[in-house]
């Protein structure tokens, strides 16, 4: 009996100690190489532990990515503030005013599913005839159909937990509805309002396939940018591991602060309890 | 001046919706009909025929079948392991359990760009670390991954599911630590072993929650393109194909944008009949 505990506890440290070093090692072999002299970059047996370390693709990479790095702020700041705002004031009017199995809250959360392919097409055709191609709100207008319904759900569930007294009492001091939104409710709801926010830029900053086709050069974000040195500079490893641990930077801090709203963050899902 | 309150908080969400993303889905619709090719002058109504030829484009039907075969063998691999690791942590691990559940929880927040591009380090056929540990421990086999036809889309499949492995255990031990205490300890009062009691009350208990998990990665994975672009380029040959990838490079290749607005709809109707049932399971928790 004794000995069945003791082998289950065995077995169970060694699955997470796996897992653990399953999920760790690309993370650092990506630092690794990032950091790592030209000639024990990719050689075969690999080095797991470095023997002298440079910053020769970093200073490289920082000078070649600060365009696109930039893009990327912009855009994913603009699209994560517009989503957000415009999310929590619908958030306010579905909590308050409509049912809960409400169909355009459906209809909202269902364009999450939409194949970002089908949207792409008929975006790239109208840029290209407004002259919007490879300008921020070229990415930023797309970004807006993915951030807003998730501002939406997000805020529509703090809000729908925060008493309606609280408003109610106001409106009869003579608020409007509009300074009780923001007075009353907004402090209230003011923590999942930041969350939405980080969300909808780690969203954004961490976009493709949009990204992709509808900027060129002036636009270009980090992801398409890495995507493009990989491409063109086929064989310098180390400078396009430092894209993207810089890419990669926002979205750790991110995902650390975040931890407890990850799986509604990740999902439109929350657990009951 | 009144306004229906009703109304009026949603309506500026419900505008911007109705021109971000339907006014483009109904210009997509129009597109699909026409023989819509950009290196072309001219533009010929078509009708259905765009829909009529993906019907009987084998490329076409192949990337379907290839992406159904991912979404199968992903979400069944990812949920038995994130159920196996969600287990393991709400029984076992205790003091570390949020060191352990943050470090975990790292792979899904990370832009598939950068995942793909991780692929390529780890997988890289000259100089894979992986290769390198199955020749240490002996293994008889060292594949070129991504390189070859035989085994790229089971590359593929290693870098999604260790992105979306860690996802699935965040919302199955969301589910388990929301399970009432008494119903376990009446359970072992009676004398259930832990298996009896996994078996028994605890997967019961999670079958809401793990339907959410598996419709939610299989509308994921068949909608799959960044990692599939970064890794693999849906070669070597058409071995990785996605539906989203091939819509892709019809549009922006080839320059069909007619036809790949028809694939891309076909793709859409597909997901749409998944969503709904998703959609019918989230409206519980909600």
């Amino acid at each position: 009996m004794d000995l069945k505990k003791i082998f289950v506890k065995i077995m169970a440290t060694l699955v997470i100690l796996v897992a653990v070093t399953i999920t760790l090692f690309p993370i650092y072999w990506m630092i690794l190489t990032s950091i790592a002299p030209g000639e024990v970059v990719m050689t075969y047996p690999p080095k797991f532990v470095p023997t002298s370390l440079t910053l020769e693709w970093w200073s490289y990479t920082l000078e070649s990515i600060r365009d696109p790095l930039i893009n990327s702020l912009v855009i994913a700041g603009s699209t994560s503030v517009i989503s957000t705002i415009l999310g929590f004031v619908a958030g306010y009017g579905f909590a308050r005013f409509r049912r809960p199995d409400d169909n355009i809250l459906f209809w909202i959360l269902s364009i999450r599913f939409m194949p970002a392919i089908v949207a792409i097409i008929p975006y790239y055709l109208l840029f290209s005839s407004l002259g919007l191609l490879d300008t921020y709100p070229a990415v930023i207008i797309p970004h807006l159909g993915i951030g807003i319904p998730f501002a939406v759900w997000l805020l529509r569930g703090t809000i729908i937990a925060i008493p309606k007294e609280l408003e109610e009492a106001a409106l009869v001091d003579g608020c409007t509805r509009w300074q009780a939104l923001f007075r009353i409710v907004f402090p209230l709801a003011l923590p999942s309002f930041l969350v939405t926010l980080l969300f909808t830029f780690i969203w954004s900053w961490n976009e493709f396939m949009y990204a992709l086709v509808l900027t060129d050069v002036r636009a270009r974000v980090l992801t398409v940018a890495i995507a493009g040195m990989r491409e063109a500079h086929g064989l310098m490893w180390g400078a396009v591991s430092a894209a993207a641990v810089v890419a990669t930077v926002p979205t750790l801090t991110i995902a650390l602060v975040l931890q407890r709203q990850l799986v509604s963050g990740l999902a439109f899902y929350r657990t009951k309890g | 001046m009144r306004i229906n309150k009703n109304l009026f908080f949603i309506l500026p969400v419900i505008v911007t919706l109705l021109v971000v993303v339907v006014f483009p889905l109904i210009y997509s619709i129009y597109v699909s009909l026409y023989d819509y090719d950009l290196r072309k002058t001219t533009i010929e109504f078509l009708g259905a025929q765009n829909y009529i030829e993906a019907l009987q484009d084998k490329r076409f039907i192949a990337s379907l079948v290839r992406t159904a075969e991912l979404v199968a063998i992903s979400v069944a691999t990812q949920y038995i392991l994130g159920l196996i690791l969600a287990l393991v942590i709400y029984y076992h691990v205790r003091k570390l359990r949020n060191l352990v559940v943050v470090i975990l929880s790292i792979p899904p927040m990370i832009s598939p760009v950068v995942v793909g591009y991780m692929g390529r380090l780890i997988f890289h056929p000259g100089a894979s670390p992986v290769n390198f540990i199955l020749e240490s421990l002996g293994l008889p086999f060292r594949p070129v991954w991504h390189a070859s036809a035989q085994t790229s889309l089971l590359t593929v499949f290693l870098v999604d599911t260790w992105q979306w492995t860690p996802f699935m255990m965040l919302l199955l031990l969301s589910g388990l630590v929301a399970i009432p205490e008494e119903y376990l300890e009446s359970a072992r009062v009676d004398g259930a072993s832990t298996w009896q009691e996994i078996r028994h009350i605890v997967l019961p208990l999670l079958k809401t929650i793990s339907i959410v998990a598996i419709l939610f990665r299989s509308l994921d994975i068949l909608r799959i393109f960044d990692i599939v672009y970064i890794l693999t380029y849906g070669g070597p040959g058409t071995s990785t194909e996605v539906v989203s990838f091939y819509a892709y490079i019809t549009s922006f290749n080839y320059w069909r944008i007619g036809y790949g607005a028809a694939l891309s709809w076909i793709l859409t109707l597909i997901l749409s009949v998944l969503a709904t049932i998703y959609l019918k399971f989230i409206v519980k928790s909600f």
